[in-house]
C-alpha cells in the first residue's frame, strides 16, 4: 500500500465516526441517558434513572421524577415550587447527580439537553406544573399486599438499589443494600421502628437534613398504599 | 518494512485514529444544529420596575407575593404573581424580611430555616431554627436566583447599604440563648453575629459579634452607623466606617446586657431628619427614643403602648410623624416625634388585618402599606391605608404568615 493512501484512509475513518452535522436534540437525547453528563466521578445517575419521557405511564415503572413529556412548556416544576426549567434541572444535576457546577444557560451540552426536552414537548402551549406533594410529617402507615410490594420495589427502588436482599444489579456502590442498611436502624435510631425510618427516607430523600443523593417520593409518585405494600415486601 | 507490515500499518494507524479522534459519545459533535433560540428561556417576569413593584415575603410558604404598584391604587388590586423563593423546592425555608437594592435591580431575602411544622421524622423536627440560615439574591425583573450565601442560624433582619454594595444581616437566635441557659453558660456565649456581605460576590466580608438575639436594623441617615435591636435590653451601634466594625451598646434599663429583661427591643426606625432611633420593644410594650452622636437614651421621651406589640414602623420623609403598627389589637399609631405622644390611632378592622407586622409609607406620602401576618394558618393580608383619612382603602390576601413589604423601583434609591 502506498504511503499516499494513508491520509485518505484516515480521512475515511474520521468521516465515518462523526456526521457532518447533527440535530442538537439528538445529542441531548444521548446526554439524557448518560451519567457522564455530571462530571462527578461519584455519580451513577442519568436523567432517565428518575424520569420517563412518554405521555402515558410506562409498564413496570413508577419513576420518582415522573415523566418529562411536555416539560419544556410547563409553568412550574416540583409542584410549582420552582418556576425556571433550568433551575429545576440543576436541582437534579447538583443535588442528585452531584455535579460540582450547575448547567449554564448557554453551554453546548446544556443547550442540547434543552432541545431534547423541547422535542419531548410537542405542544408549545403553557401547561401547569405537575402536582408534587411533599409528605413533610412522616408517620407509619397500614401495611399492604406483599406481592404488590414486590412490584413496587421493581418499579421504584430496584433501578438504584438492585436486589432488595443482596443489592445485586444496583446502580453503584453508593446505593445501599437495603436489607443490610435496615438492620442497622435499631442501633442508629434506637426506639424508632425501622419502618418509620424507611418511610422517612422514601418521602424525604436527601432533604430534611438526611443527606445522600436519593430523590424524595412525592405522594403522586408513590401512594401511601403502595408504600405500605413496599414495607410488607421488606418485612417491616 | 515487509509487505505484510506495510499492509497492516495503515490499518493500525486507522484504528488508532478512530480511537483517538472519534469523540466519546458524551462529547458534543462539532456541527450541532440548534433550533431553539434562546435556550432555557426565562418565562417569569415581574411587573415593570419603572412603575414600581411591591413585594411581600410569605414566610410560611416560601413565596413572595408581587404587585404592580399602580395596581394597589385601583379598585380591586390583584396579585401579579406568587413567586417561589428559596434554595430547595422540597423544604420550607422561611423567607423572613427582605432588602431592596437602591437601584431596584435586585432584592435579597434571608431564609430563616425556622418554620414551625415544616417537617418531622426520625432524623428530627425541621424548621426549628437548628439549621444554618442563608440569604438569596434575586433578580428584580425575572425572579431568578442570582446567588446565595450561608449565614448563622435564624437570620432576623436585613439591610443594604445606600451604595448597594454591602448587605447586613442580623440573627435572632433564640435557640442559642436557650442552649446556653440550659448549659449554665455566660451571656457572652449567647451573642449572635452580624453578617456583612459583598452583594456582588455574595461572600461574607465579616461576622461581627453583636448581642443576644439581635433583630431589627436601621441605618443612620448618612449610612455610617448601623443600629440593631438586641433582646438584651440594648441597642447596638456599629461603626460602618471602620473595617473592624466596632460595636458600642447602649442599654435601655437595669437588665441591659443580660437576658433578664424588661423591654426586649425587636424593631427599629430611624428619623431621616434628626437621626433619632425609635426602638419598639416586645416585652415592655413600649417605644424608646435614642438620640445620635453619641447614641444616648432620651429618658424624657418614651411611648407606652399598653395593649399590643409595637412593631416595624416608619417616619415620614420630613420627620414630622412616626407611623407605628401595633399588633393585637391591630392598629396604627401616628406618633409626634417631638414628644413621643400619640396624635391619632387608626384602627385596623379584624377582617382587614390580623397581626399587623410592618408599615411602609408609599412615595406619595398619602398612603401606606401594612403587612398583616394573619393567623398563620390562613393567608395574611396587605392593607392599603389612607394615612390622611385614617381609613383602610383595601385589604388584599397574600400568602401564609407575611412579614415584610418592600417596594422595588428602577433607579430610585
Amino acid at each position: 500500500m502506498s504511503t499516499l493512501r494513508l491520509p485518505l484512509l484516515a480521512a475515511l475513518v474520521l468521516s465515518g465516526c462523526r456526521p457532518a452535522s447533527m440535530a442538537a436534540a439528538h445529542h441531548g437525547e444521548r446526554l439524557f441517558h448518560d451519567a457522564r453528563l455530571s462530571s462527578s466521578s461519584f455519580n451513577s445517575y442519568s436523567c432517565d434513572t428518575c424520569h420517563t419521557t412518554s405521555p402515558e405511564p410506562e409498564a413496570g415503572r413508577l419513576p420518582v421524577g415522573g415523566t418529562l413529556h411536555g416539560v419544556a412548556f410547563r409553568d412550574g416544576f416540583f409542584g410549582g415550587a420552582e418556576t425556571d426549567l433550568l433551575e429545576a434541572v440543576n436541582v437534579c444535576f447538583t443535588r442528585f447527580m452531584r455535579s460540582p457546577d450547575p448547567l449554564s444557560r448557554d453551554g453546548v451540552q446544556s443547550r442540547a439537553l434543552y432541545e431534547y426536552l423541547v422535542r419531548l414537548s410537542p405542544s408549545r402551549e403553557p401547561a401547569p406544573a405537575r402536582p408534587f406533594t411533599v409528605v413533610r410529617q412522616v408517620a407509619d402507615m397500614p401495611r399492604g399486599d406483599r406481592a404488590r410490594g414486590e412490584e413496587v420495589w421493581r418499579a421504584t427502588c430496584q433501578v438504584c438499589h438492585g436486589d432488595a436482599q443482596t443489592g445485586q444489579g444496583r446502580i453503584g456502590e453508593d446505593a445501599v443494600v437495603v436489607s443490610e442498611t435496615v438492620q442497622t436502624y435499631p442501633t442508629t435510631f434506637p426506639g424508632v421502628a425501622p419502618a418509620l425510618v424507611v418511610v422517612e427516607k422514601v418521602r424525604h430523600g436527601r432533604f430534611f437534613g438526611i443527606g445522600g443523593t436519593m430523590p424524595p417520593y412525592s405522594r403522586e409518585a408513590l401512594s401511601d398504599e403502595d408504600l405500605g405494600a413496599l414495607l410488607t415486601f421488606l418485612g417491616l | 518494512m515487509t509487505l505484510r507490515g506495510a499492509t497492516l500499518t495503515p490499518i493500525l494507524l486507522a484504528l488508532l485514529t478512530l480511537t483517538t479522534a472519534c469523540p466519546r459519545e458524551l462529547d458534543a459533535p462539532p456541527d450541532l444544529v440548534f433550533s431553539e433560540e434562546p435556550a432555557w428561556p426565562v418565562r417569569t417576569h415581574l411587573p415593570p420596575l419603572e412603575d414600581g413593584v411591591v413585594f411581600v415575603t410569605n414566610s410560611m410558604e416560601d413565596t413572595v407575593s408581587v404587585f404592580a404598584l399602580p395596581e394597589l391604587s385601583g379598585p380591586a388590586p390583584r396579585e401579579a404573581l406568587r413567586l417561589p423563593l428559596g434554595l430547595s423546592p422540597v423544604e420550607l425555608e422561611g423567607p423572613h424580611h427582605a432588602a431592596v437594592d437602591p437601584q431596584g435591580r435586585f432584592f435579597y431575602v434571608p431564609l430563616s430555616e425556622n418554620v414551625p411544622g415544616a417537617g418531622s421524622g426520625p432524623h428530627g423536627a425541621h424548621g426549628t431554627g437548628t439549621a444554618d440560615g442563608a440569604v438569596v439574591k434575586v433578580d428584580a425583573r425575572t425572579g431568578l436566583r442570582l446567588g446565595s450565601a450561608r449565614l448563622d442560624r435564624s437570620p432576623g433582619d436585613i439591610l443594604v447599604s445606600p451604595d448597594g454594595r454591602t448587605l447586613y444581616v442580623s440573627h435572632y437566635d433564640l435557640r442559642r440563648i436557650q442552649d446556653v441557659l440550659h448549659a449554665g453558660g455566660p451571656v457572652e456565649d449567647m451573642v449572635s453575629r452580624l453578617a456583612v456581605l459583598d452583594t456582588e460576590t455574595m461572600e461574607r466580608r465579616a461576622m461581627v459579634p453583636l448581642c443576644p438575639a439581635a433583630h431589627g436594623m436601621a441605618l443612620s441617615p448618612d449610612g455610617t452607623r448601623l443600629y440593631v435591636s438586641c433582646l438584651s435590653d440594648e441597642v447596638a451601634e456599629v461603626d460602618l466606617t471602620q473595617g473592624s466594625f466596632p460595636v458600642r451598646k447602649v442599654g435601655l434599663g437595669p437588665g441591659a446586657g443580660t437576658v433578664t429583661t424588661q423591654h426586649e427591643p425587636y424593631a427599629l426606625a430611624v428619623s431621616p431628619t434628626t437621626g433619632e432611633v425609635w426602638v419598639s420593644c416586645q416585652k415592655g410594650r413600649d417605644v424608646h427614643v435614642l438620640t445620635p452622636d453619641p447614641l444616648t437614651v432620651d429618658g424624657s421621651r418614651r411611648l407606652t403602648v399598653g395593649l399590643g406589640l409595637p412593631l416595624f414602623g416608619e417616619l415620614t420623609r420630613d420627620g414630622s410623624a412616626l407611623f407605628l403598627p401595633i399588633q393585637a389589637p391591630d392598629r396604627v399609631l401616628e406618633v409626634d416625634p417631638a414628644t413621643a405622644t400619640v396624635r391619632r390611632t387608626i384602627n385596623l378592622p379584624h377582617a382587614a388585618c390580623t397581626n399587623a407586622h410592618q408599615l411602609r409609607l408609599l412615595p406619595t406620602g398619602t398612603d401606606a402599606l401594612v403587612v398583616c401576618e394573619g393567623d398563620r394558618v390562613t393567608p395574611g393580608t396587605l392593607v392599603v391605608l389612607d394615612v390622611a383619612a385614617g381609613t383602610v382603602r383595601r385589604s388584599v390576601p397574600v400568602g401564609l404568615f407575611p412579614d415584610y413589604v418592600g417596594i422595588l423601583r428602577e433607579g430610585t434609591p
